[in-house]
């Protein structure tokens, strides 16, 4: 069996919006799901709110810990709304909504623009607006910490400037928001920490200003990416094919 | 929840219970019913109200059994026999009829239930009971079964050969009242626990990373919903035969009818599935009068063209 990931260690704090970025393969995935819990077979040691990851109880660590899956298919005929009141079944799993339950899924209705969409069937939706009811599902569990697997897949770039100011909104109220970018400038913009992987292992962790500069960054994605400047001297990544003549 | 739905399936069950028993070969005479008449009541209740009873249990049992394993296996074409418990319940009553044991029910059952274990066992040795690993240890199963149901038929006597065509066919017989409240005992229990856990089935039919991320310990739910819905399954078989189409038809209809929401289309399912049967049963002995056509053969000539106008339904959707 291929390992995906190796010799990873980090700390990651409530308040921080961190972006996890690398090539595919690189572990992404297999980092958020192992920090929710899905992959338990992982070595060395995983601590949420100190305590370890393998010990909590599968209902408990859905209270910590909310996660957004890189798919969006599903049944057909659910609602918008029953998929995002899916998330309060760590909170309450009954047959009926408590005042609670509804409060909180009318708000992360709210807060992901798609309380229009309530009534709607998700699979009529497009893939940006089934992106927000998913993200509304994760955010409907209220947790500490949000692990998200490419949350602006399929959105247009207004969608996802929102959902990422969204999320950053999130971590400045003392959560901690992780997620698998493949948008580097998107990550740059919006993200306070970036955690670049590489082949299974963390080669770039720290500040977001100082990633684009870094030797990881250029040995990841250099010679197809070229670091720009614009003209308020701000750095941004660009495809170099786009800027041979 | 659809409320609508759920009254709509309790009033077609309720109907089915009040008019099935007065549907048969011979109308039964009211006034010697009112008069007490021993031998009338003794067709309306021996033959009629206990075929009316099994009939529903039957239904019931099969449709909320199917709507389970669409849920778990994430396939719209699954049924309660998916997993092969009802060619292994076919194989321990054909052994039983071949056999002379006479306890055919009680070897059917134990043959679905032996069945069960053997594909739990095949499925879970790779990825713990993924979804493909049950349908194609199901499938396995059930295609040895088949052929060893092939052999021992080839090999049956001529009044054992008609028994065995007779129970495969599957279809609904009068059963003692006693036995009967054993059945009712034995599933309707399952109907309420399945119902009960109808949230964690909504989670299940999205994925079981999208359950498990939600809070829902996937594995003890699965061996859950495949434990009961594969013993609604036995059982119904071991009394019935294996019955088809009720547990892949109606749970479609009622999804048709009142959306995917596992909190309506458990009850509502439970429900339809059990008038459903009993209707079948009412016809195939009243159609063709005094012939009996067996409620397996009435599902399937209803079942079939059903299936093919969902389906055309959920094209025209898709499109």
């Amino acid at each position: 069996m291929r390992r995906a990931l190796t010799g990873v260690t980090f700390d990651l704090h409530a308040g921080e919006f961190v972006a996890l970025l690398g090539l595919n393969g690189a572990g992404k995935s297999t980092l958020l799901e192992t920090l929710a819990g899905l992959l338990a077979g992982y070595g060395g040691s995983c601590i949420v709110q100190e305590k370890e990851l393998r010990d909590y109880a599968r209902r408990d660590l859905s209270r910590q810990v909310s996660f957004l899956p890189q798919w969006q298919f599903g049944p057909t005929g659910f609602s918008v709304r029953q998929i995002v009141a899916m998330g309060r079944y760590p909170h309450s799993a009954g047959w009926t909504e408590s005042p609670e339950d509804q409060r909180a899924i009318n708000a992360a209705l709210e807060a992901c623009q798609c309380a229009h969409l309530a009534d709607r069937g998700f699979q009529t939706l497009s893939g940006g607006e089934r992106q927000r009811a998913l993200l509304a599902s994760a955010l409907a569990q209220e947790t500490k910490i949000l692990a998200l697997d490419e949350p602006s897949a399929h959105a247009d770039p207004p969608l996802q400037a929102s959902l990422f100011s969204l999320l950053r909104d999130r971590a400045s109220q003392g959560n901690l928001c992780i997620a698998a970018v493949h948008d580097i400038n998107l990550a740059v913009a919006f993200a306070t920490r970036v955690i670049l992987l590489h082949e299974g292992g963390v080669v770039y962790d720290g500040k977001v200003d100082e990633l684009l500069a870094s030797k990881a960054f250029a040995a990841v994605f250099g010679p197809q990416i070229t670091v720009l400047q614009d003209t308020a001297g701000r750095s941004f990544a660009a495809y170099s094919q786009r800027l041979q003549p | 929840m659809n409320l609508r739905t759920i009254g709509l399936a309790i009033v077609c069950a309720f109907l089915a219970l009040l008019l099935s028993p007065w549907l048969g070969p011979e109308p039964l005479n009211m006034q010697a019913l009112l008069h007490g008449d021993p031998a009338e009541w003794n067709i309306f209740l021996e033959l009629r109200v206990s075929r009316t009873i099994l009939a529903l249990l039957a239904g019931g049992s099969l449709a909320a059994a199917g709507t389970v394993f669409q849920a778990l296996l994430r396939n719209s074409l699954a049924t309660p026999y998916t997993l092969g418990v009802s060619s292994g319940a076919a194989l321990g009553a054909v052994l039983a009829i071949c056999f002379r044991i006479p306890a055919i029910s009680l070897c059917a059952l134990g043959g679905g239930l032996a069945v069960l274990l053997l594909v739990l066992r095949l499925a879970g040795r790779g990825a713990p009971f993924s979804a493909h690993a049950l349908i194609l240890a199901g499938v396995s199963v059930t295609s040895v079964c088949g052929a060893l149901i092939t052999v021992l038929h080839s090999y049956a006597g001529f009044s054992q050969s008609f028994s065995i065509t007779s129970w495969l066919i599957g279809g609904i017989d009068a059963l003692s009242f006693t036995t009967l409240a054993w059945f009712t005992v034995a599933v309707v229990p399952v109907w309420v626990l399945l119902a009960w856990y109808a949230p964690a089935w909504n989670l299940l039919s999205f994925g079981d990373t999208w359950a498990e991320a939600r809070g829902l310990p996937v594995k003890k739910f699965s061996v859950l919903g495949y434990l009961a819905g594969s013993w609604l399954a036995a059982l119904t078989v071991s009394f019935t035969g294996p019955i088809g189409f009720i547990g892949l038809l109606v749970p479609h209809f009622v999804r048709e009818a009142g959306g995917p929401d596992h909190r309506t289309l458990i009850p509502s399912a439970t429900l339809f599935g059990a008038a459903f049967l009993a209707v079948c049963d009412a016809l195939g002995r009243t159609v063709m009068s005094p012939s009996d056509i067996p409620a397996g053969v009435i599902t399937a000539i209803i079942g079939g063209p059903g299936l093919v106008w969902i389906l055309s339904r959920e094209q025209k959707g898709a499109v």
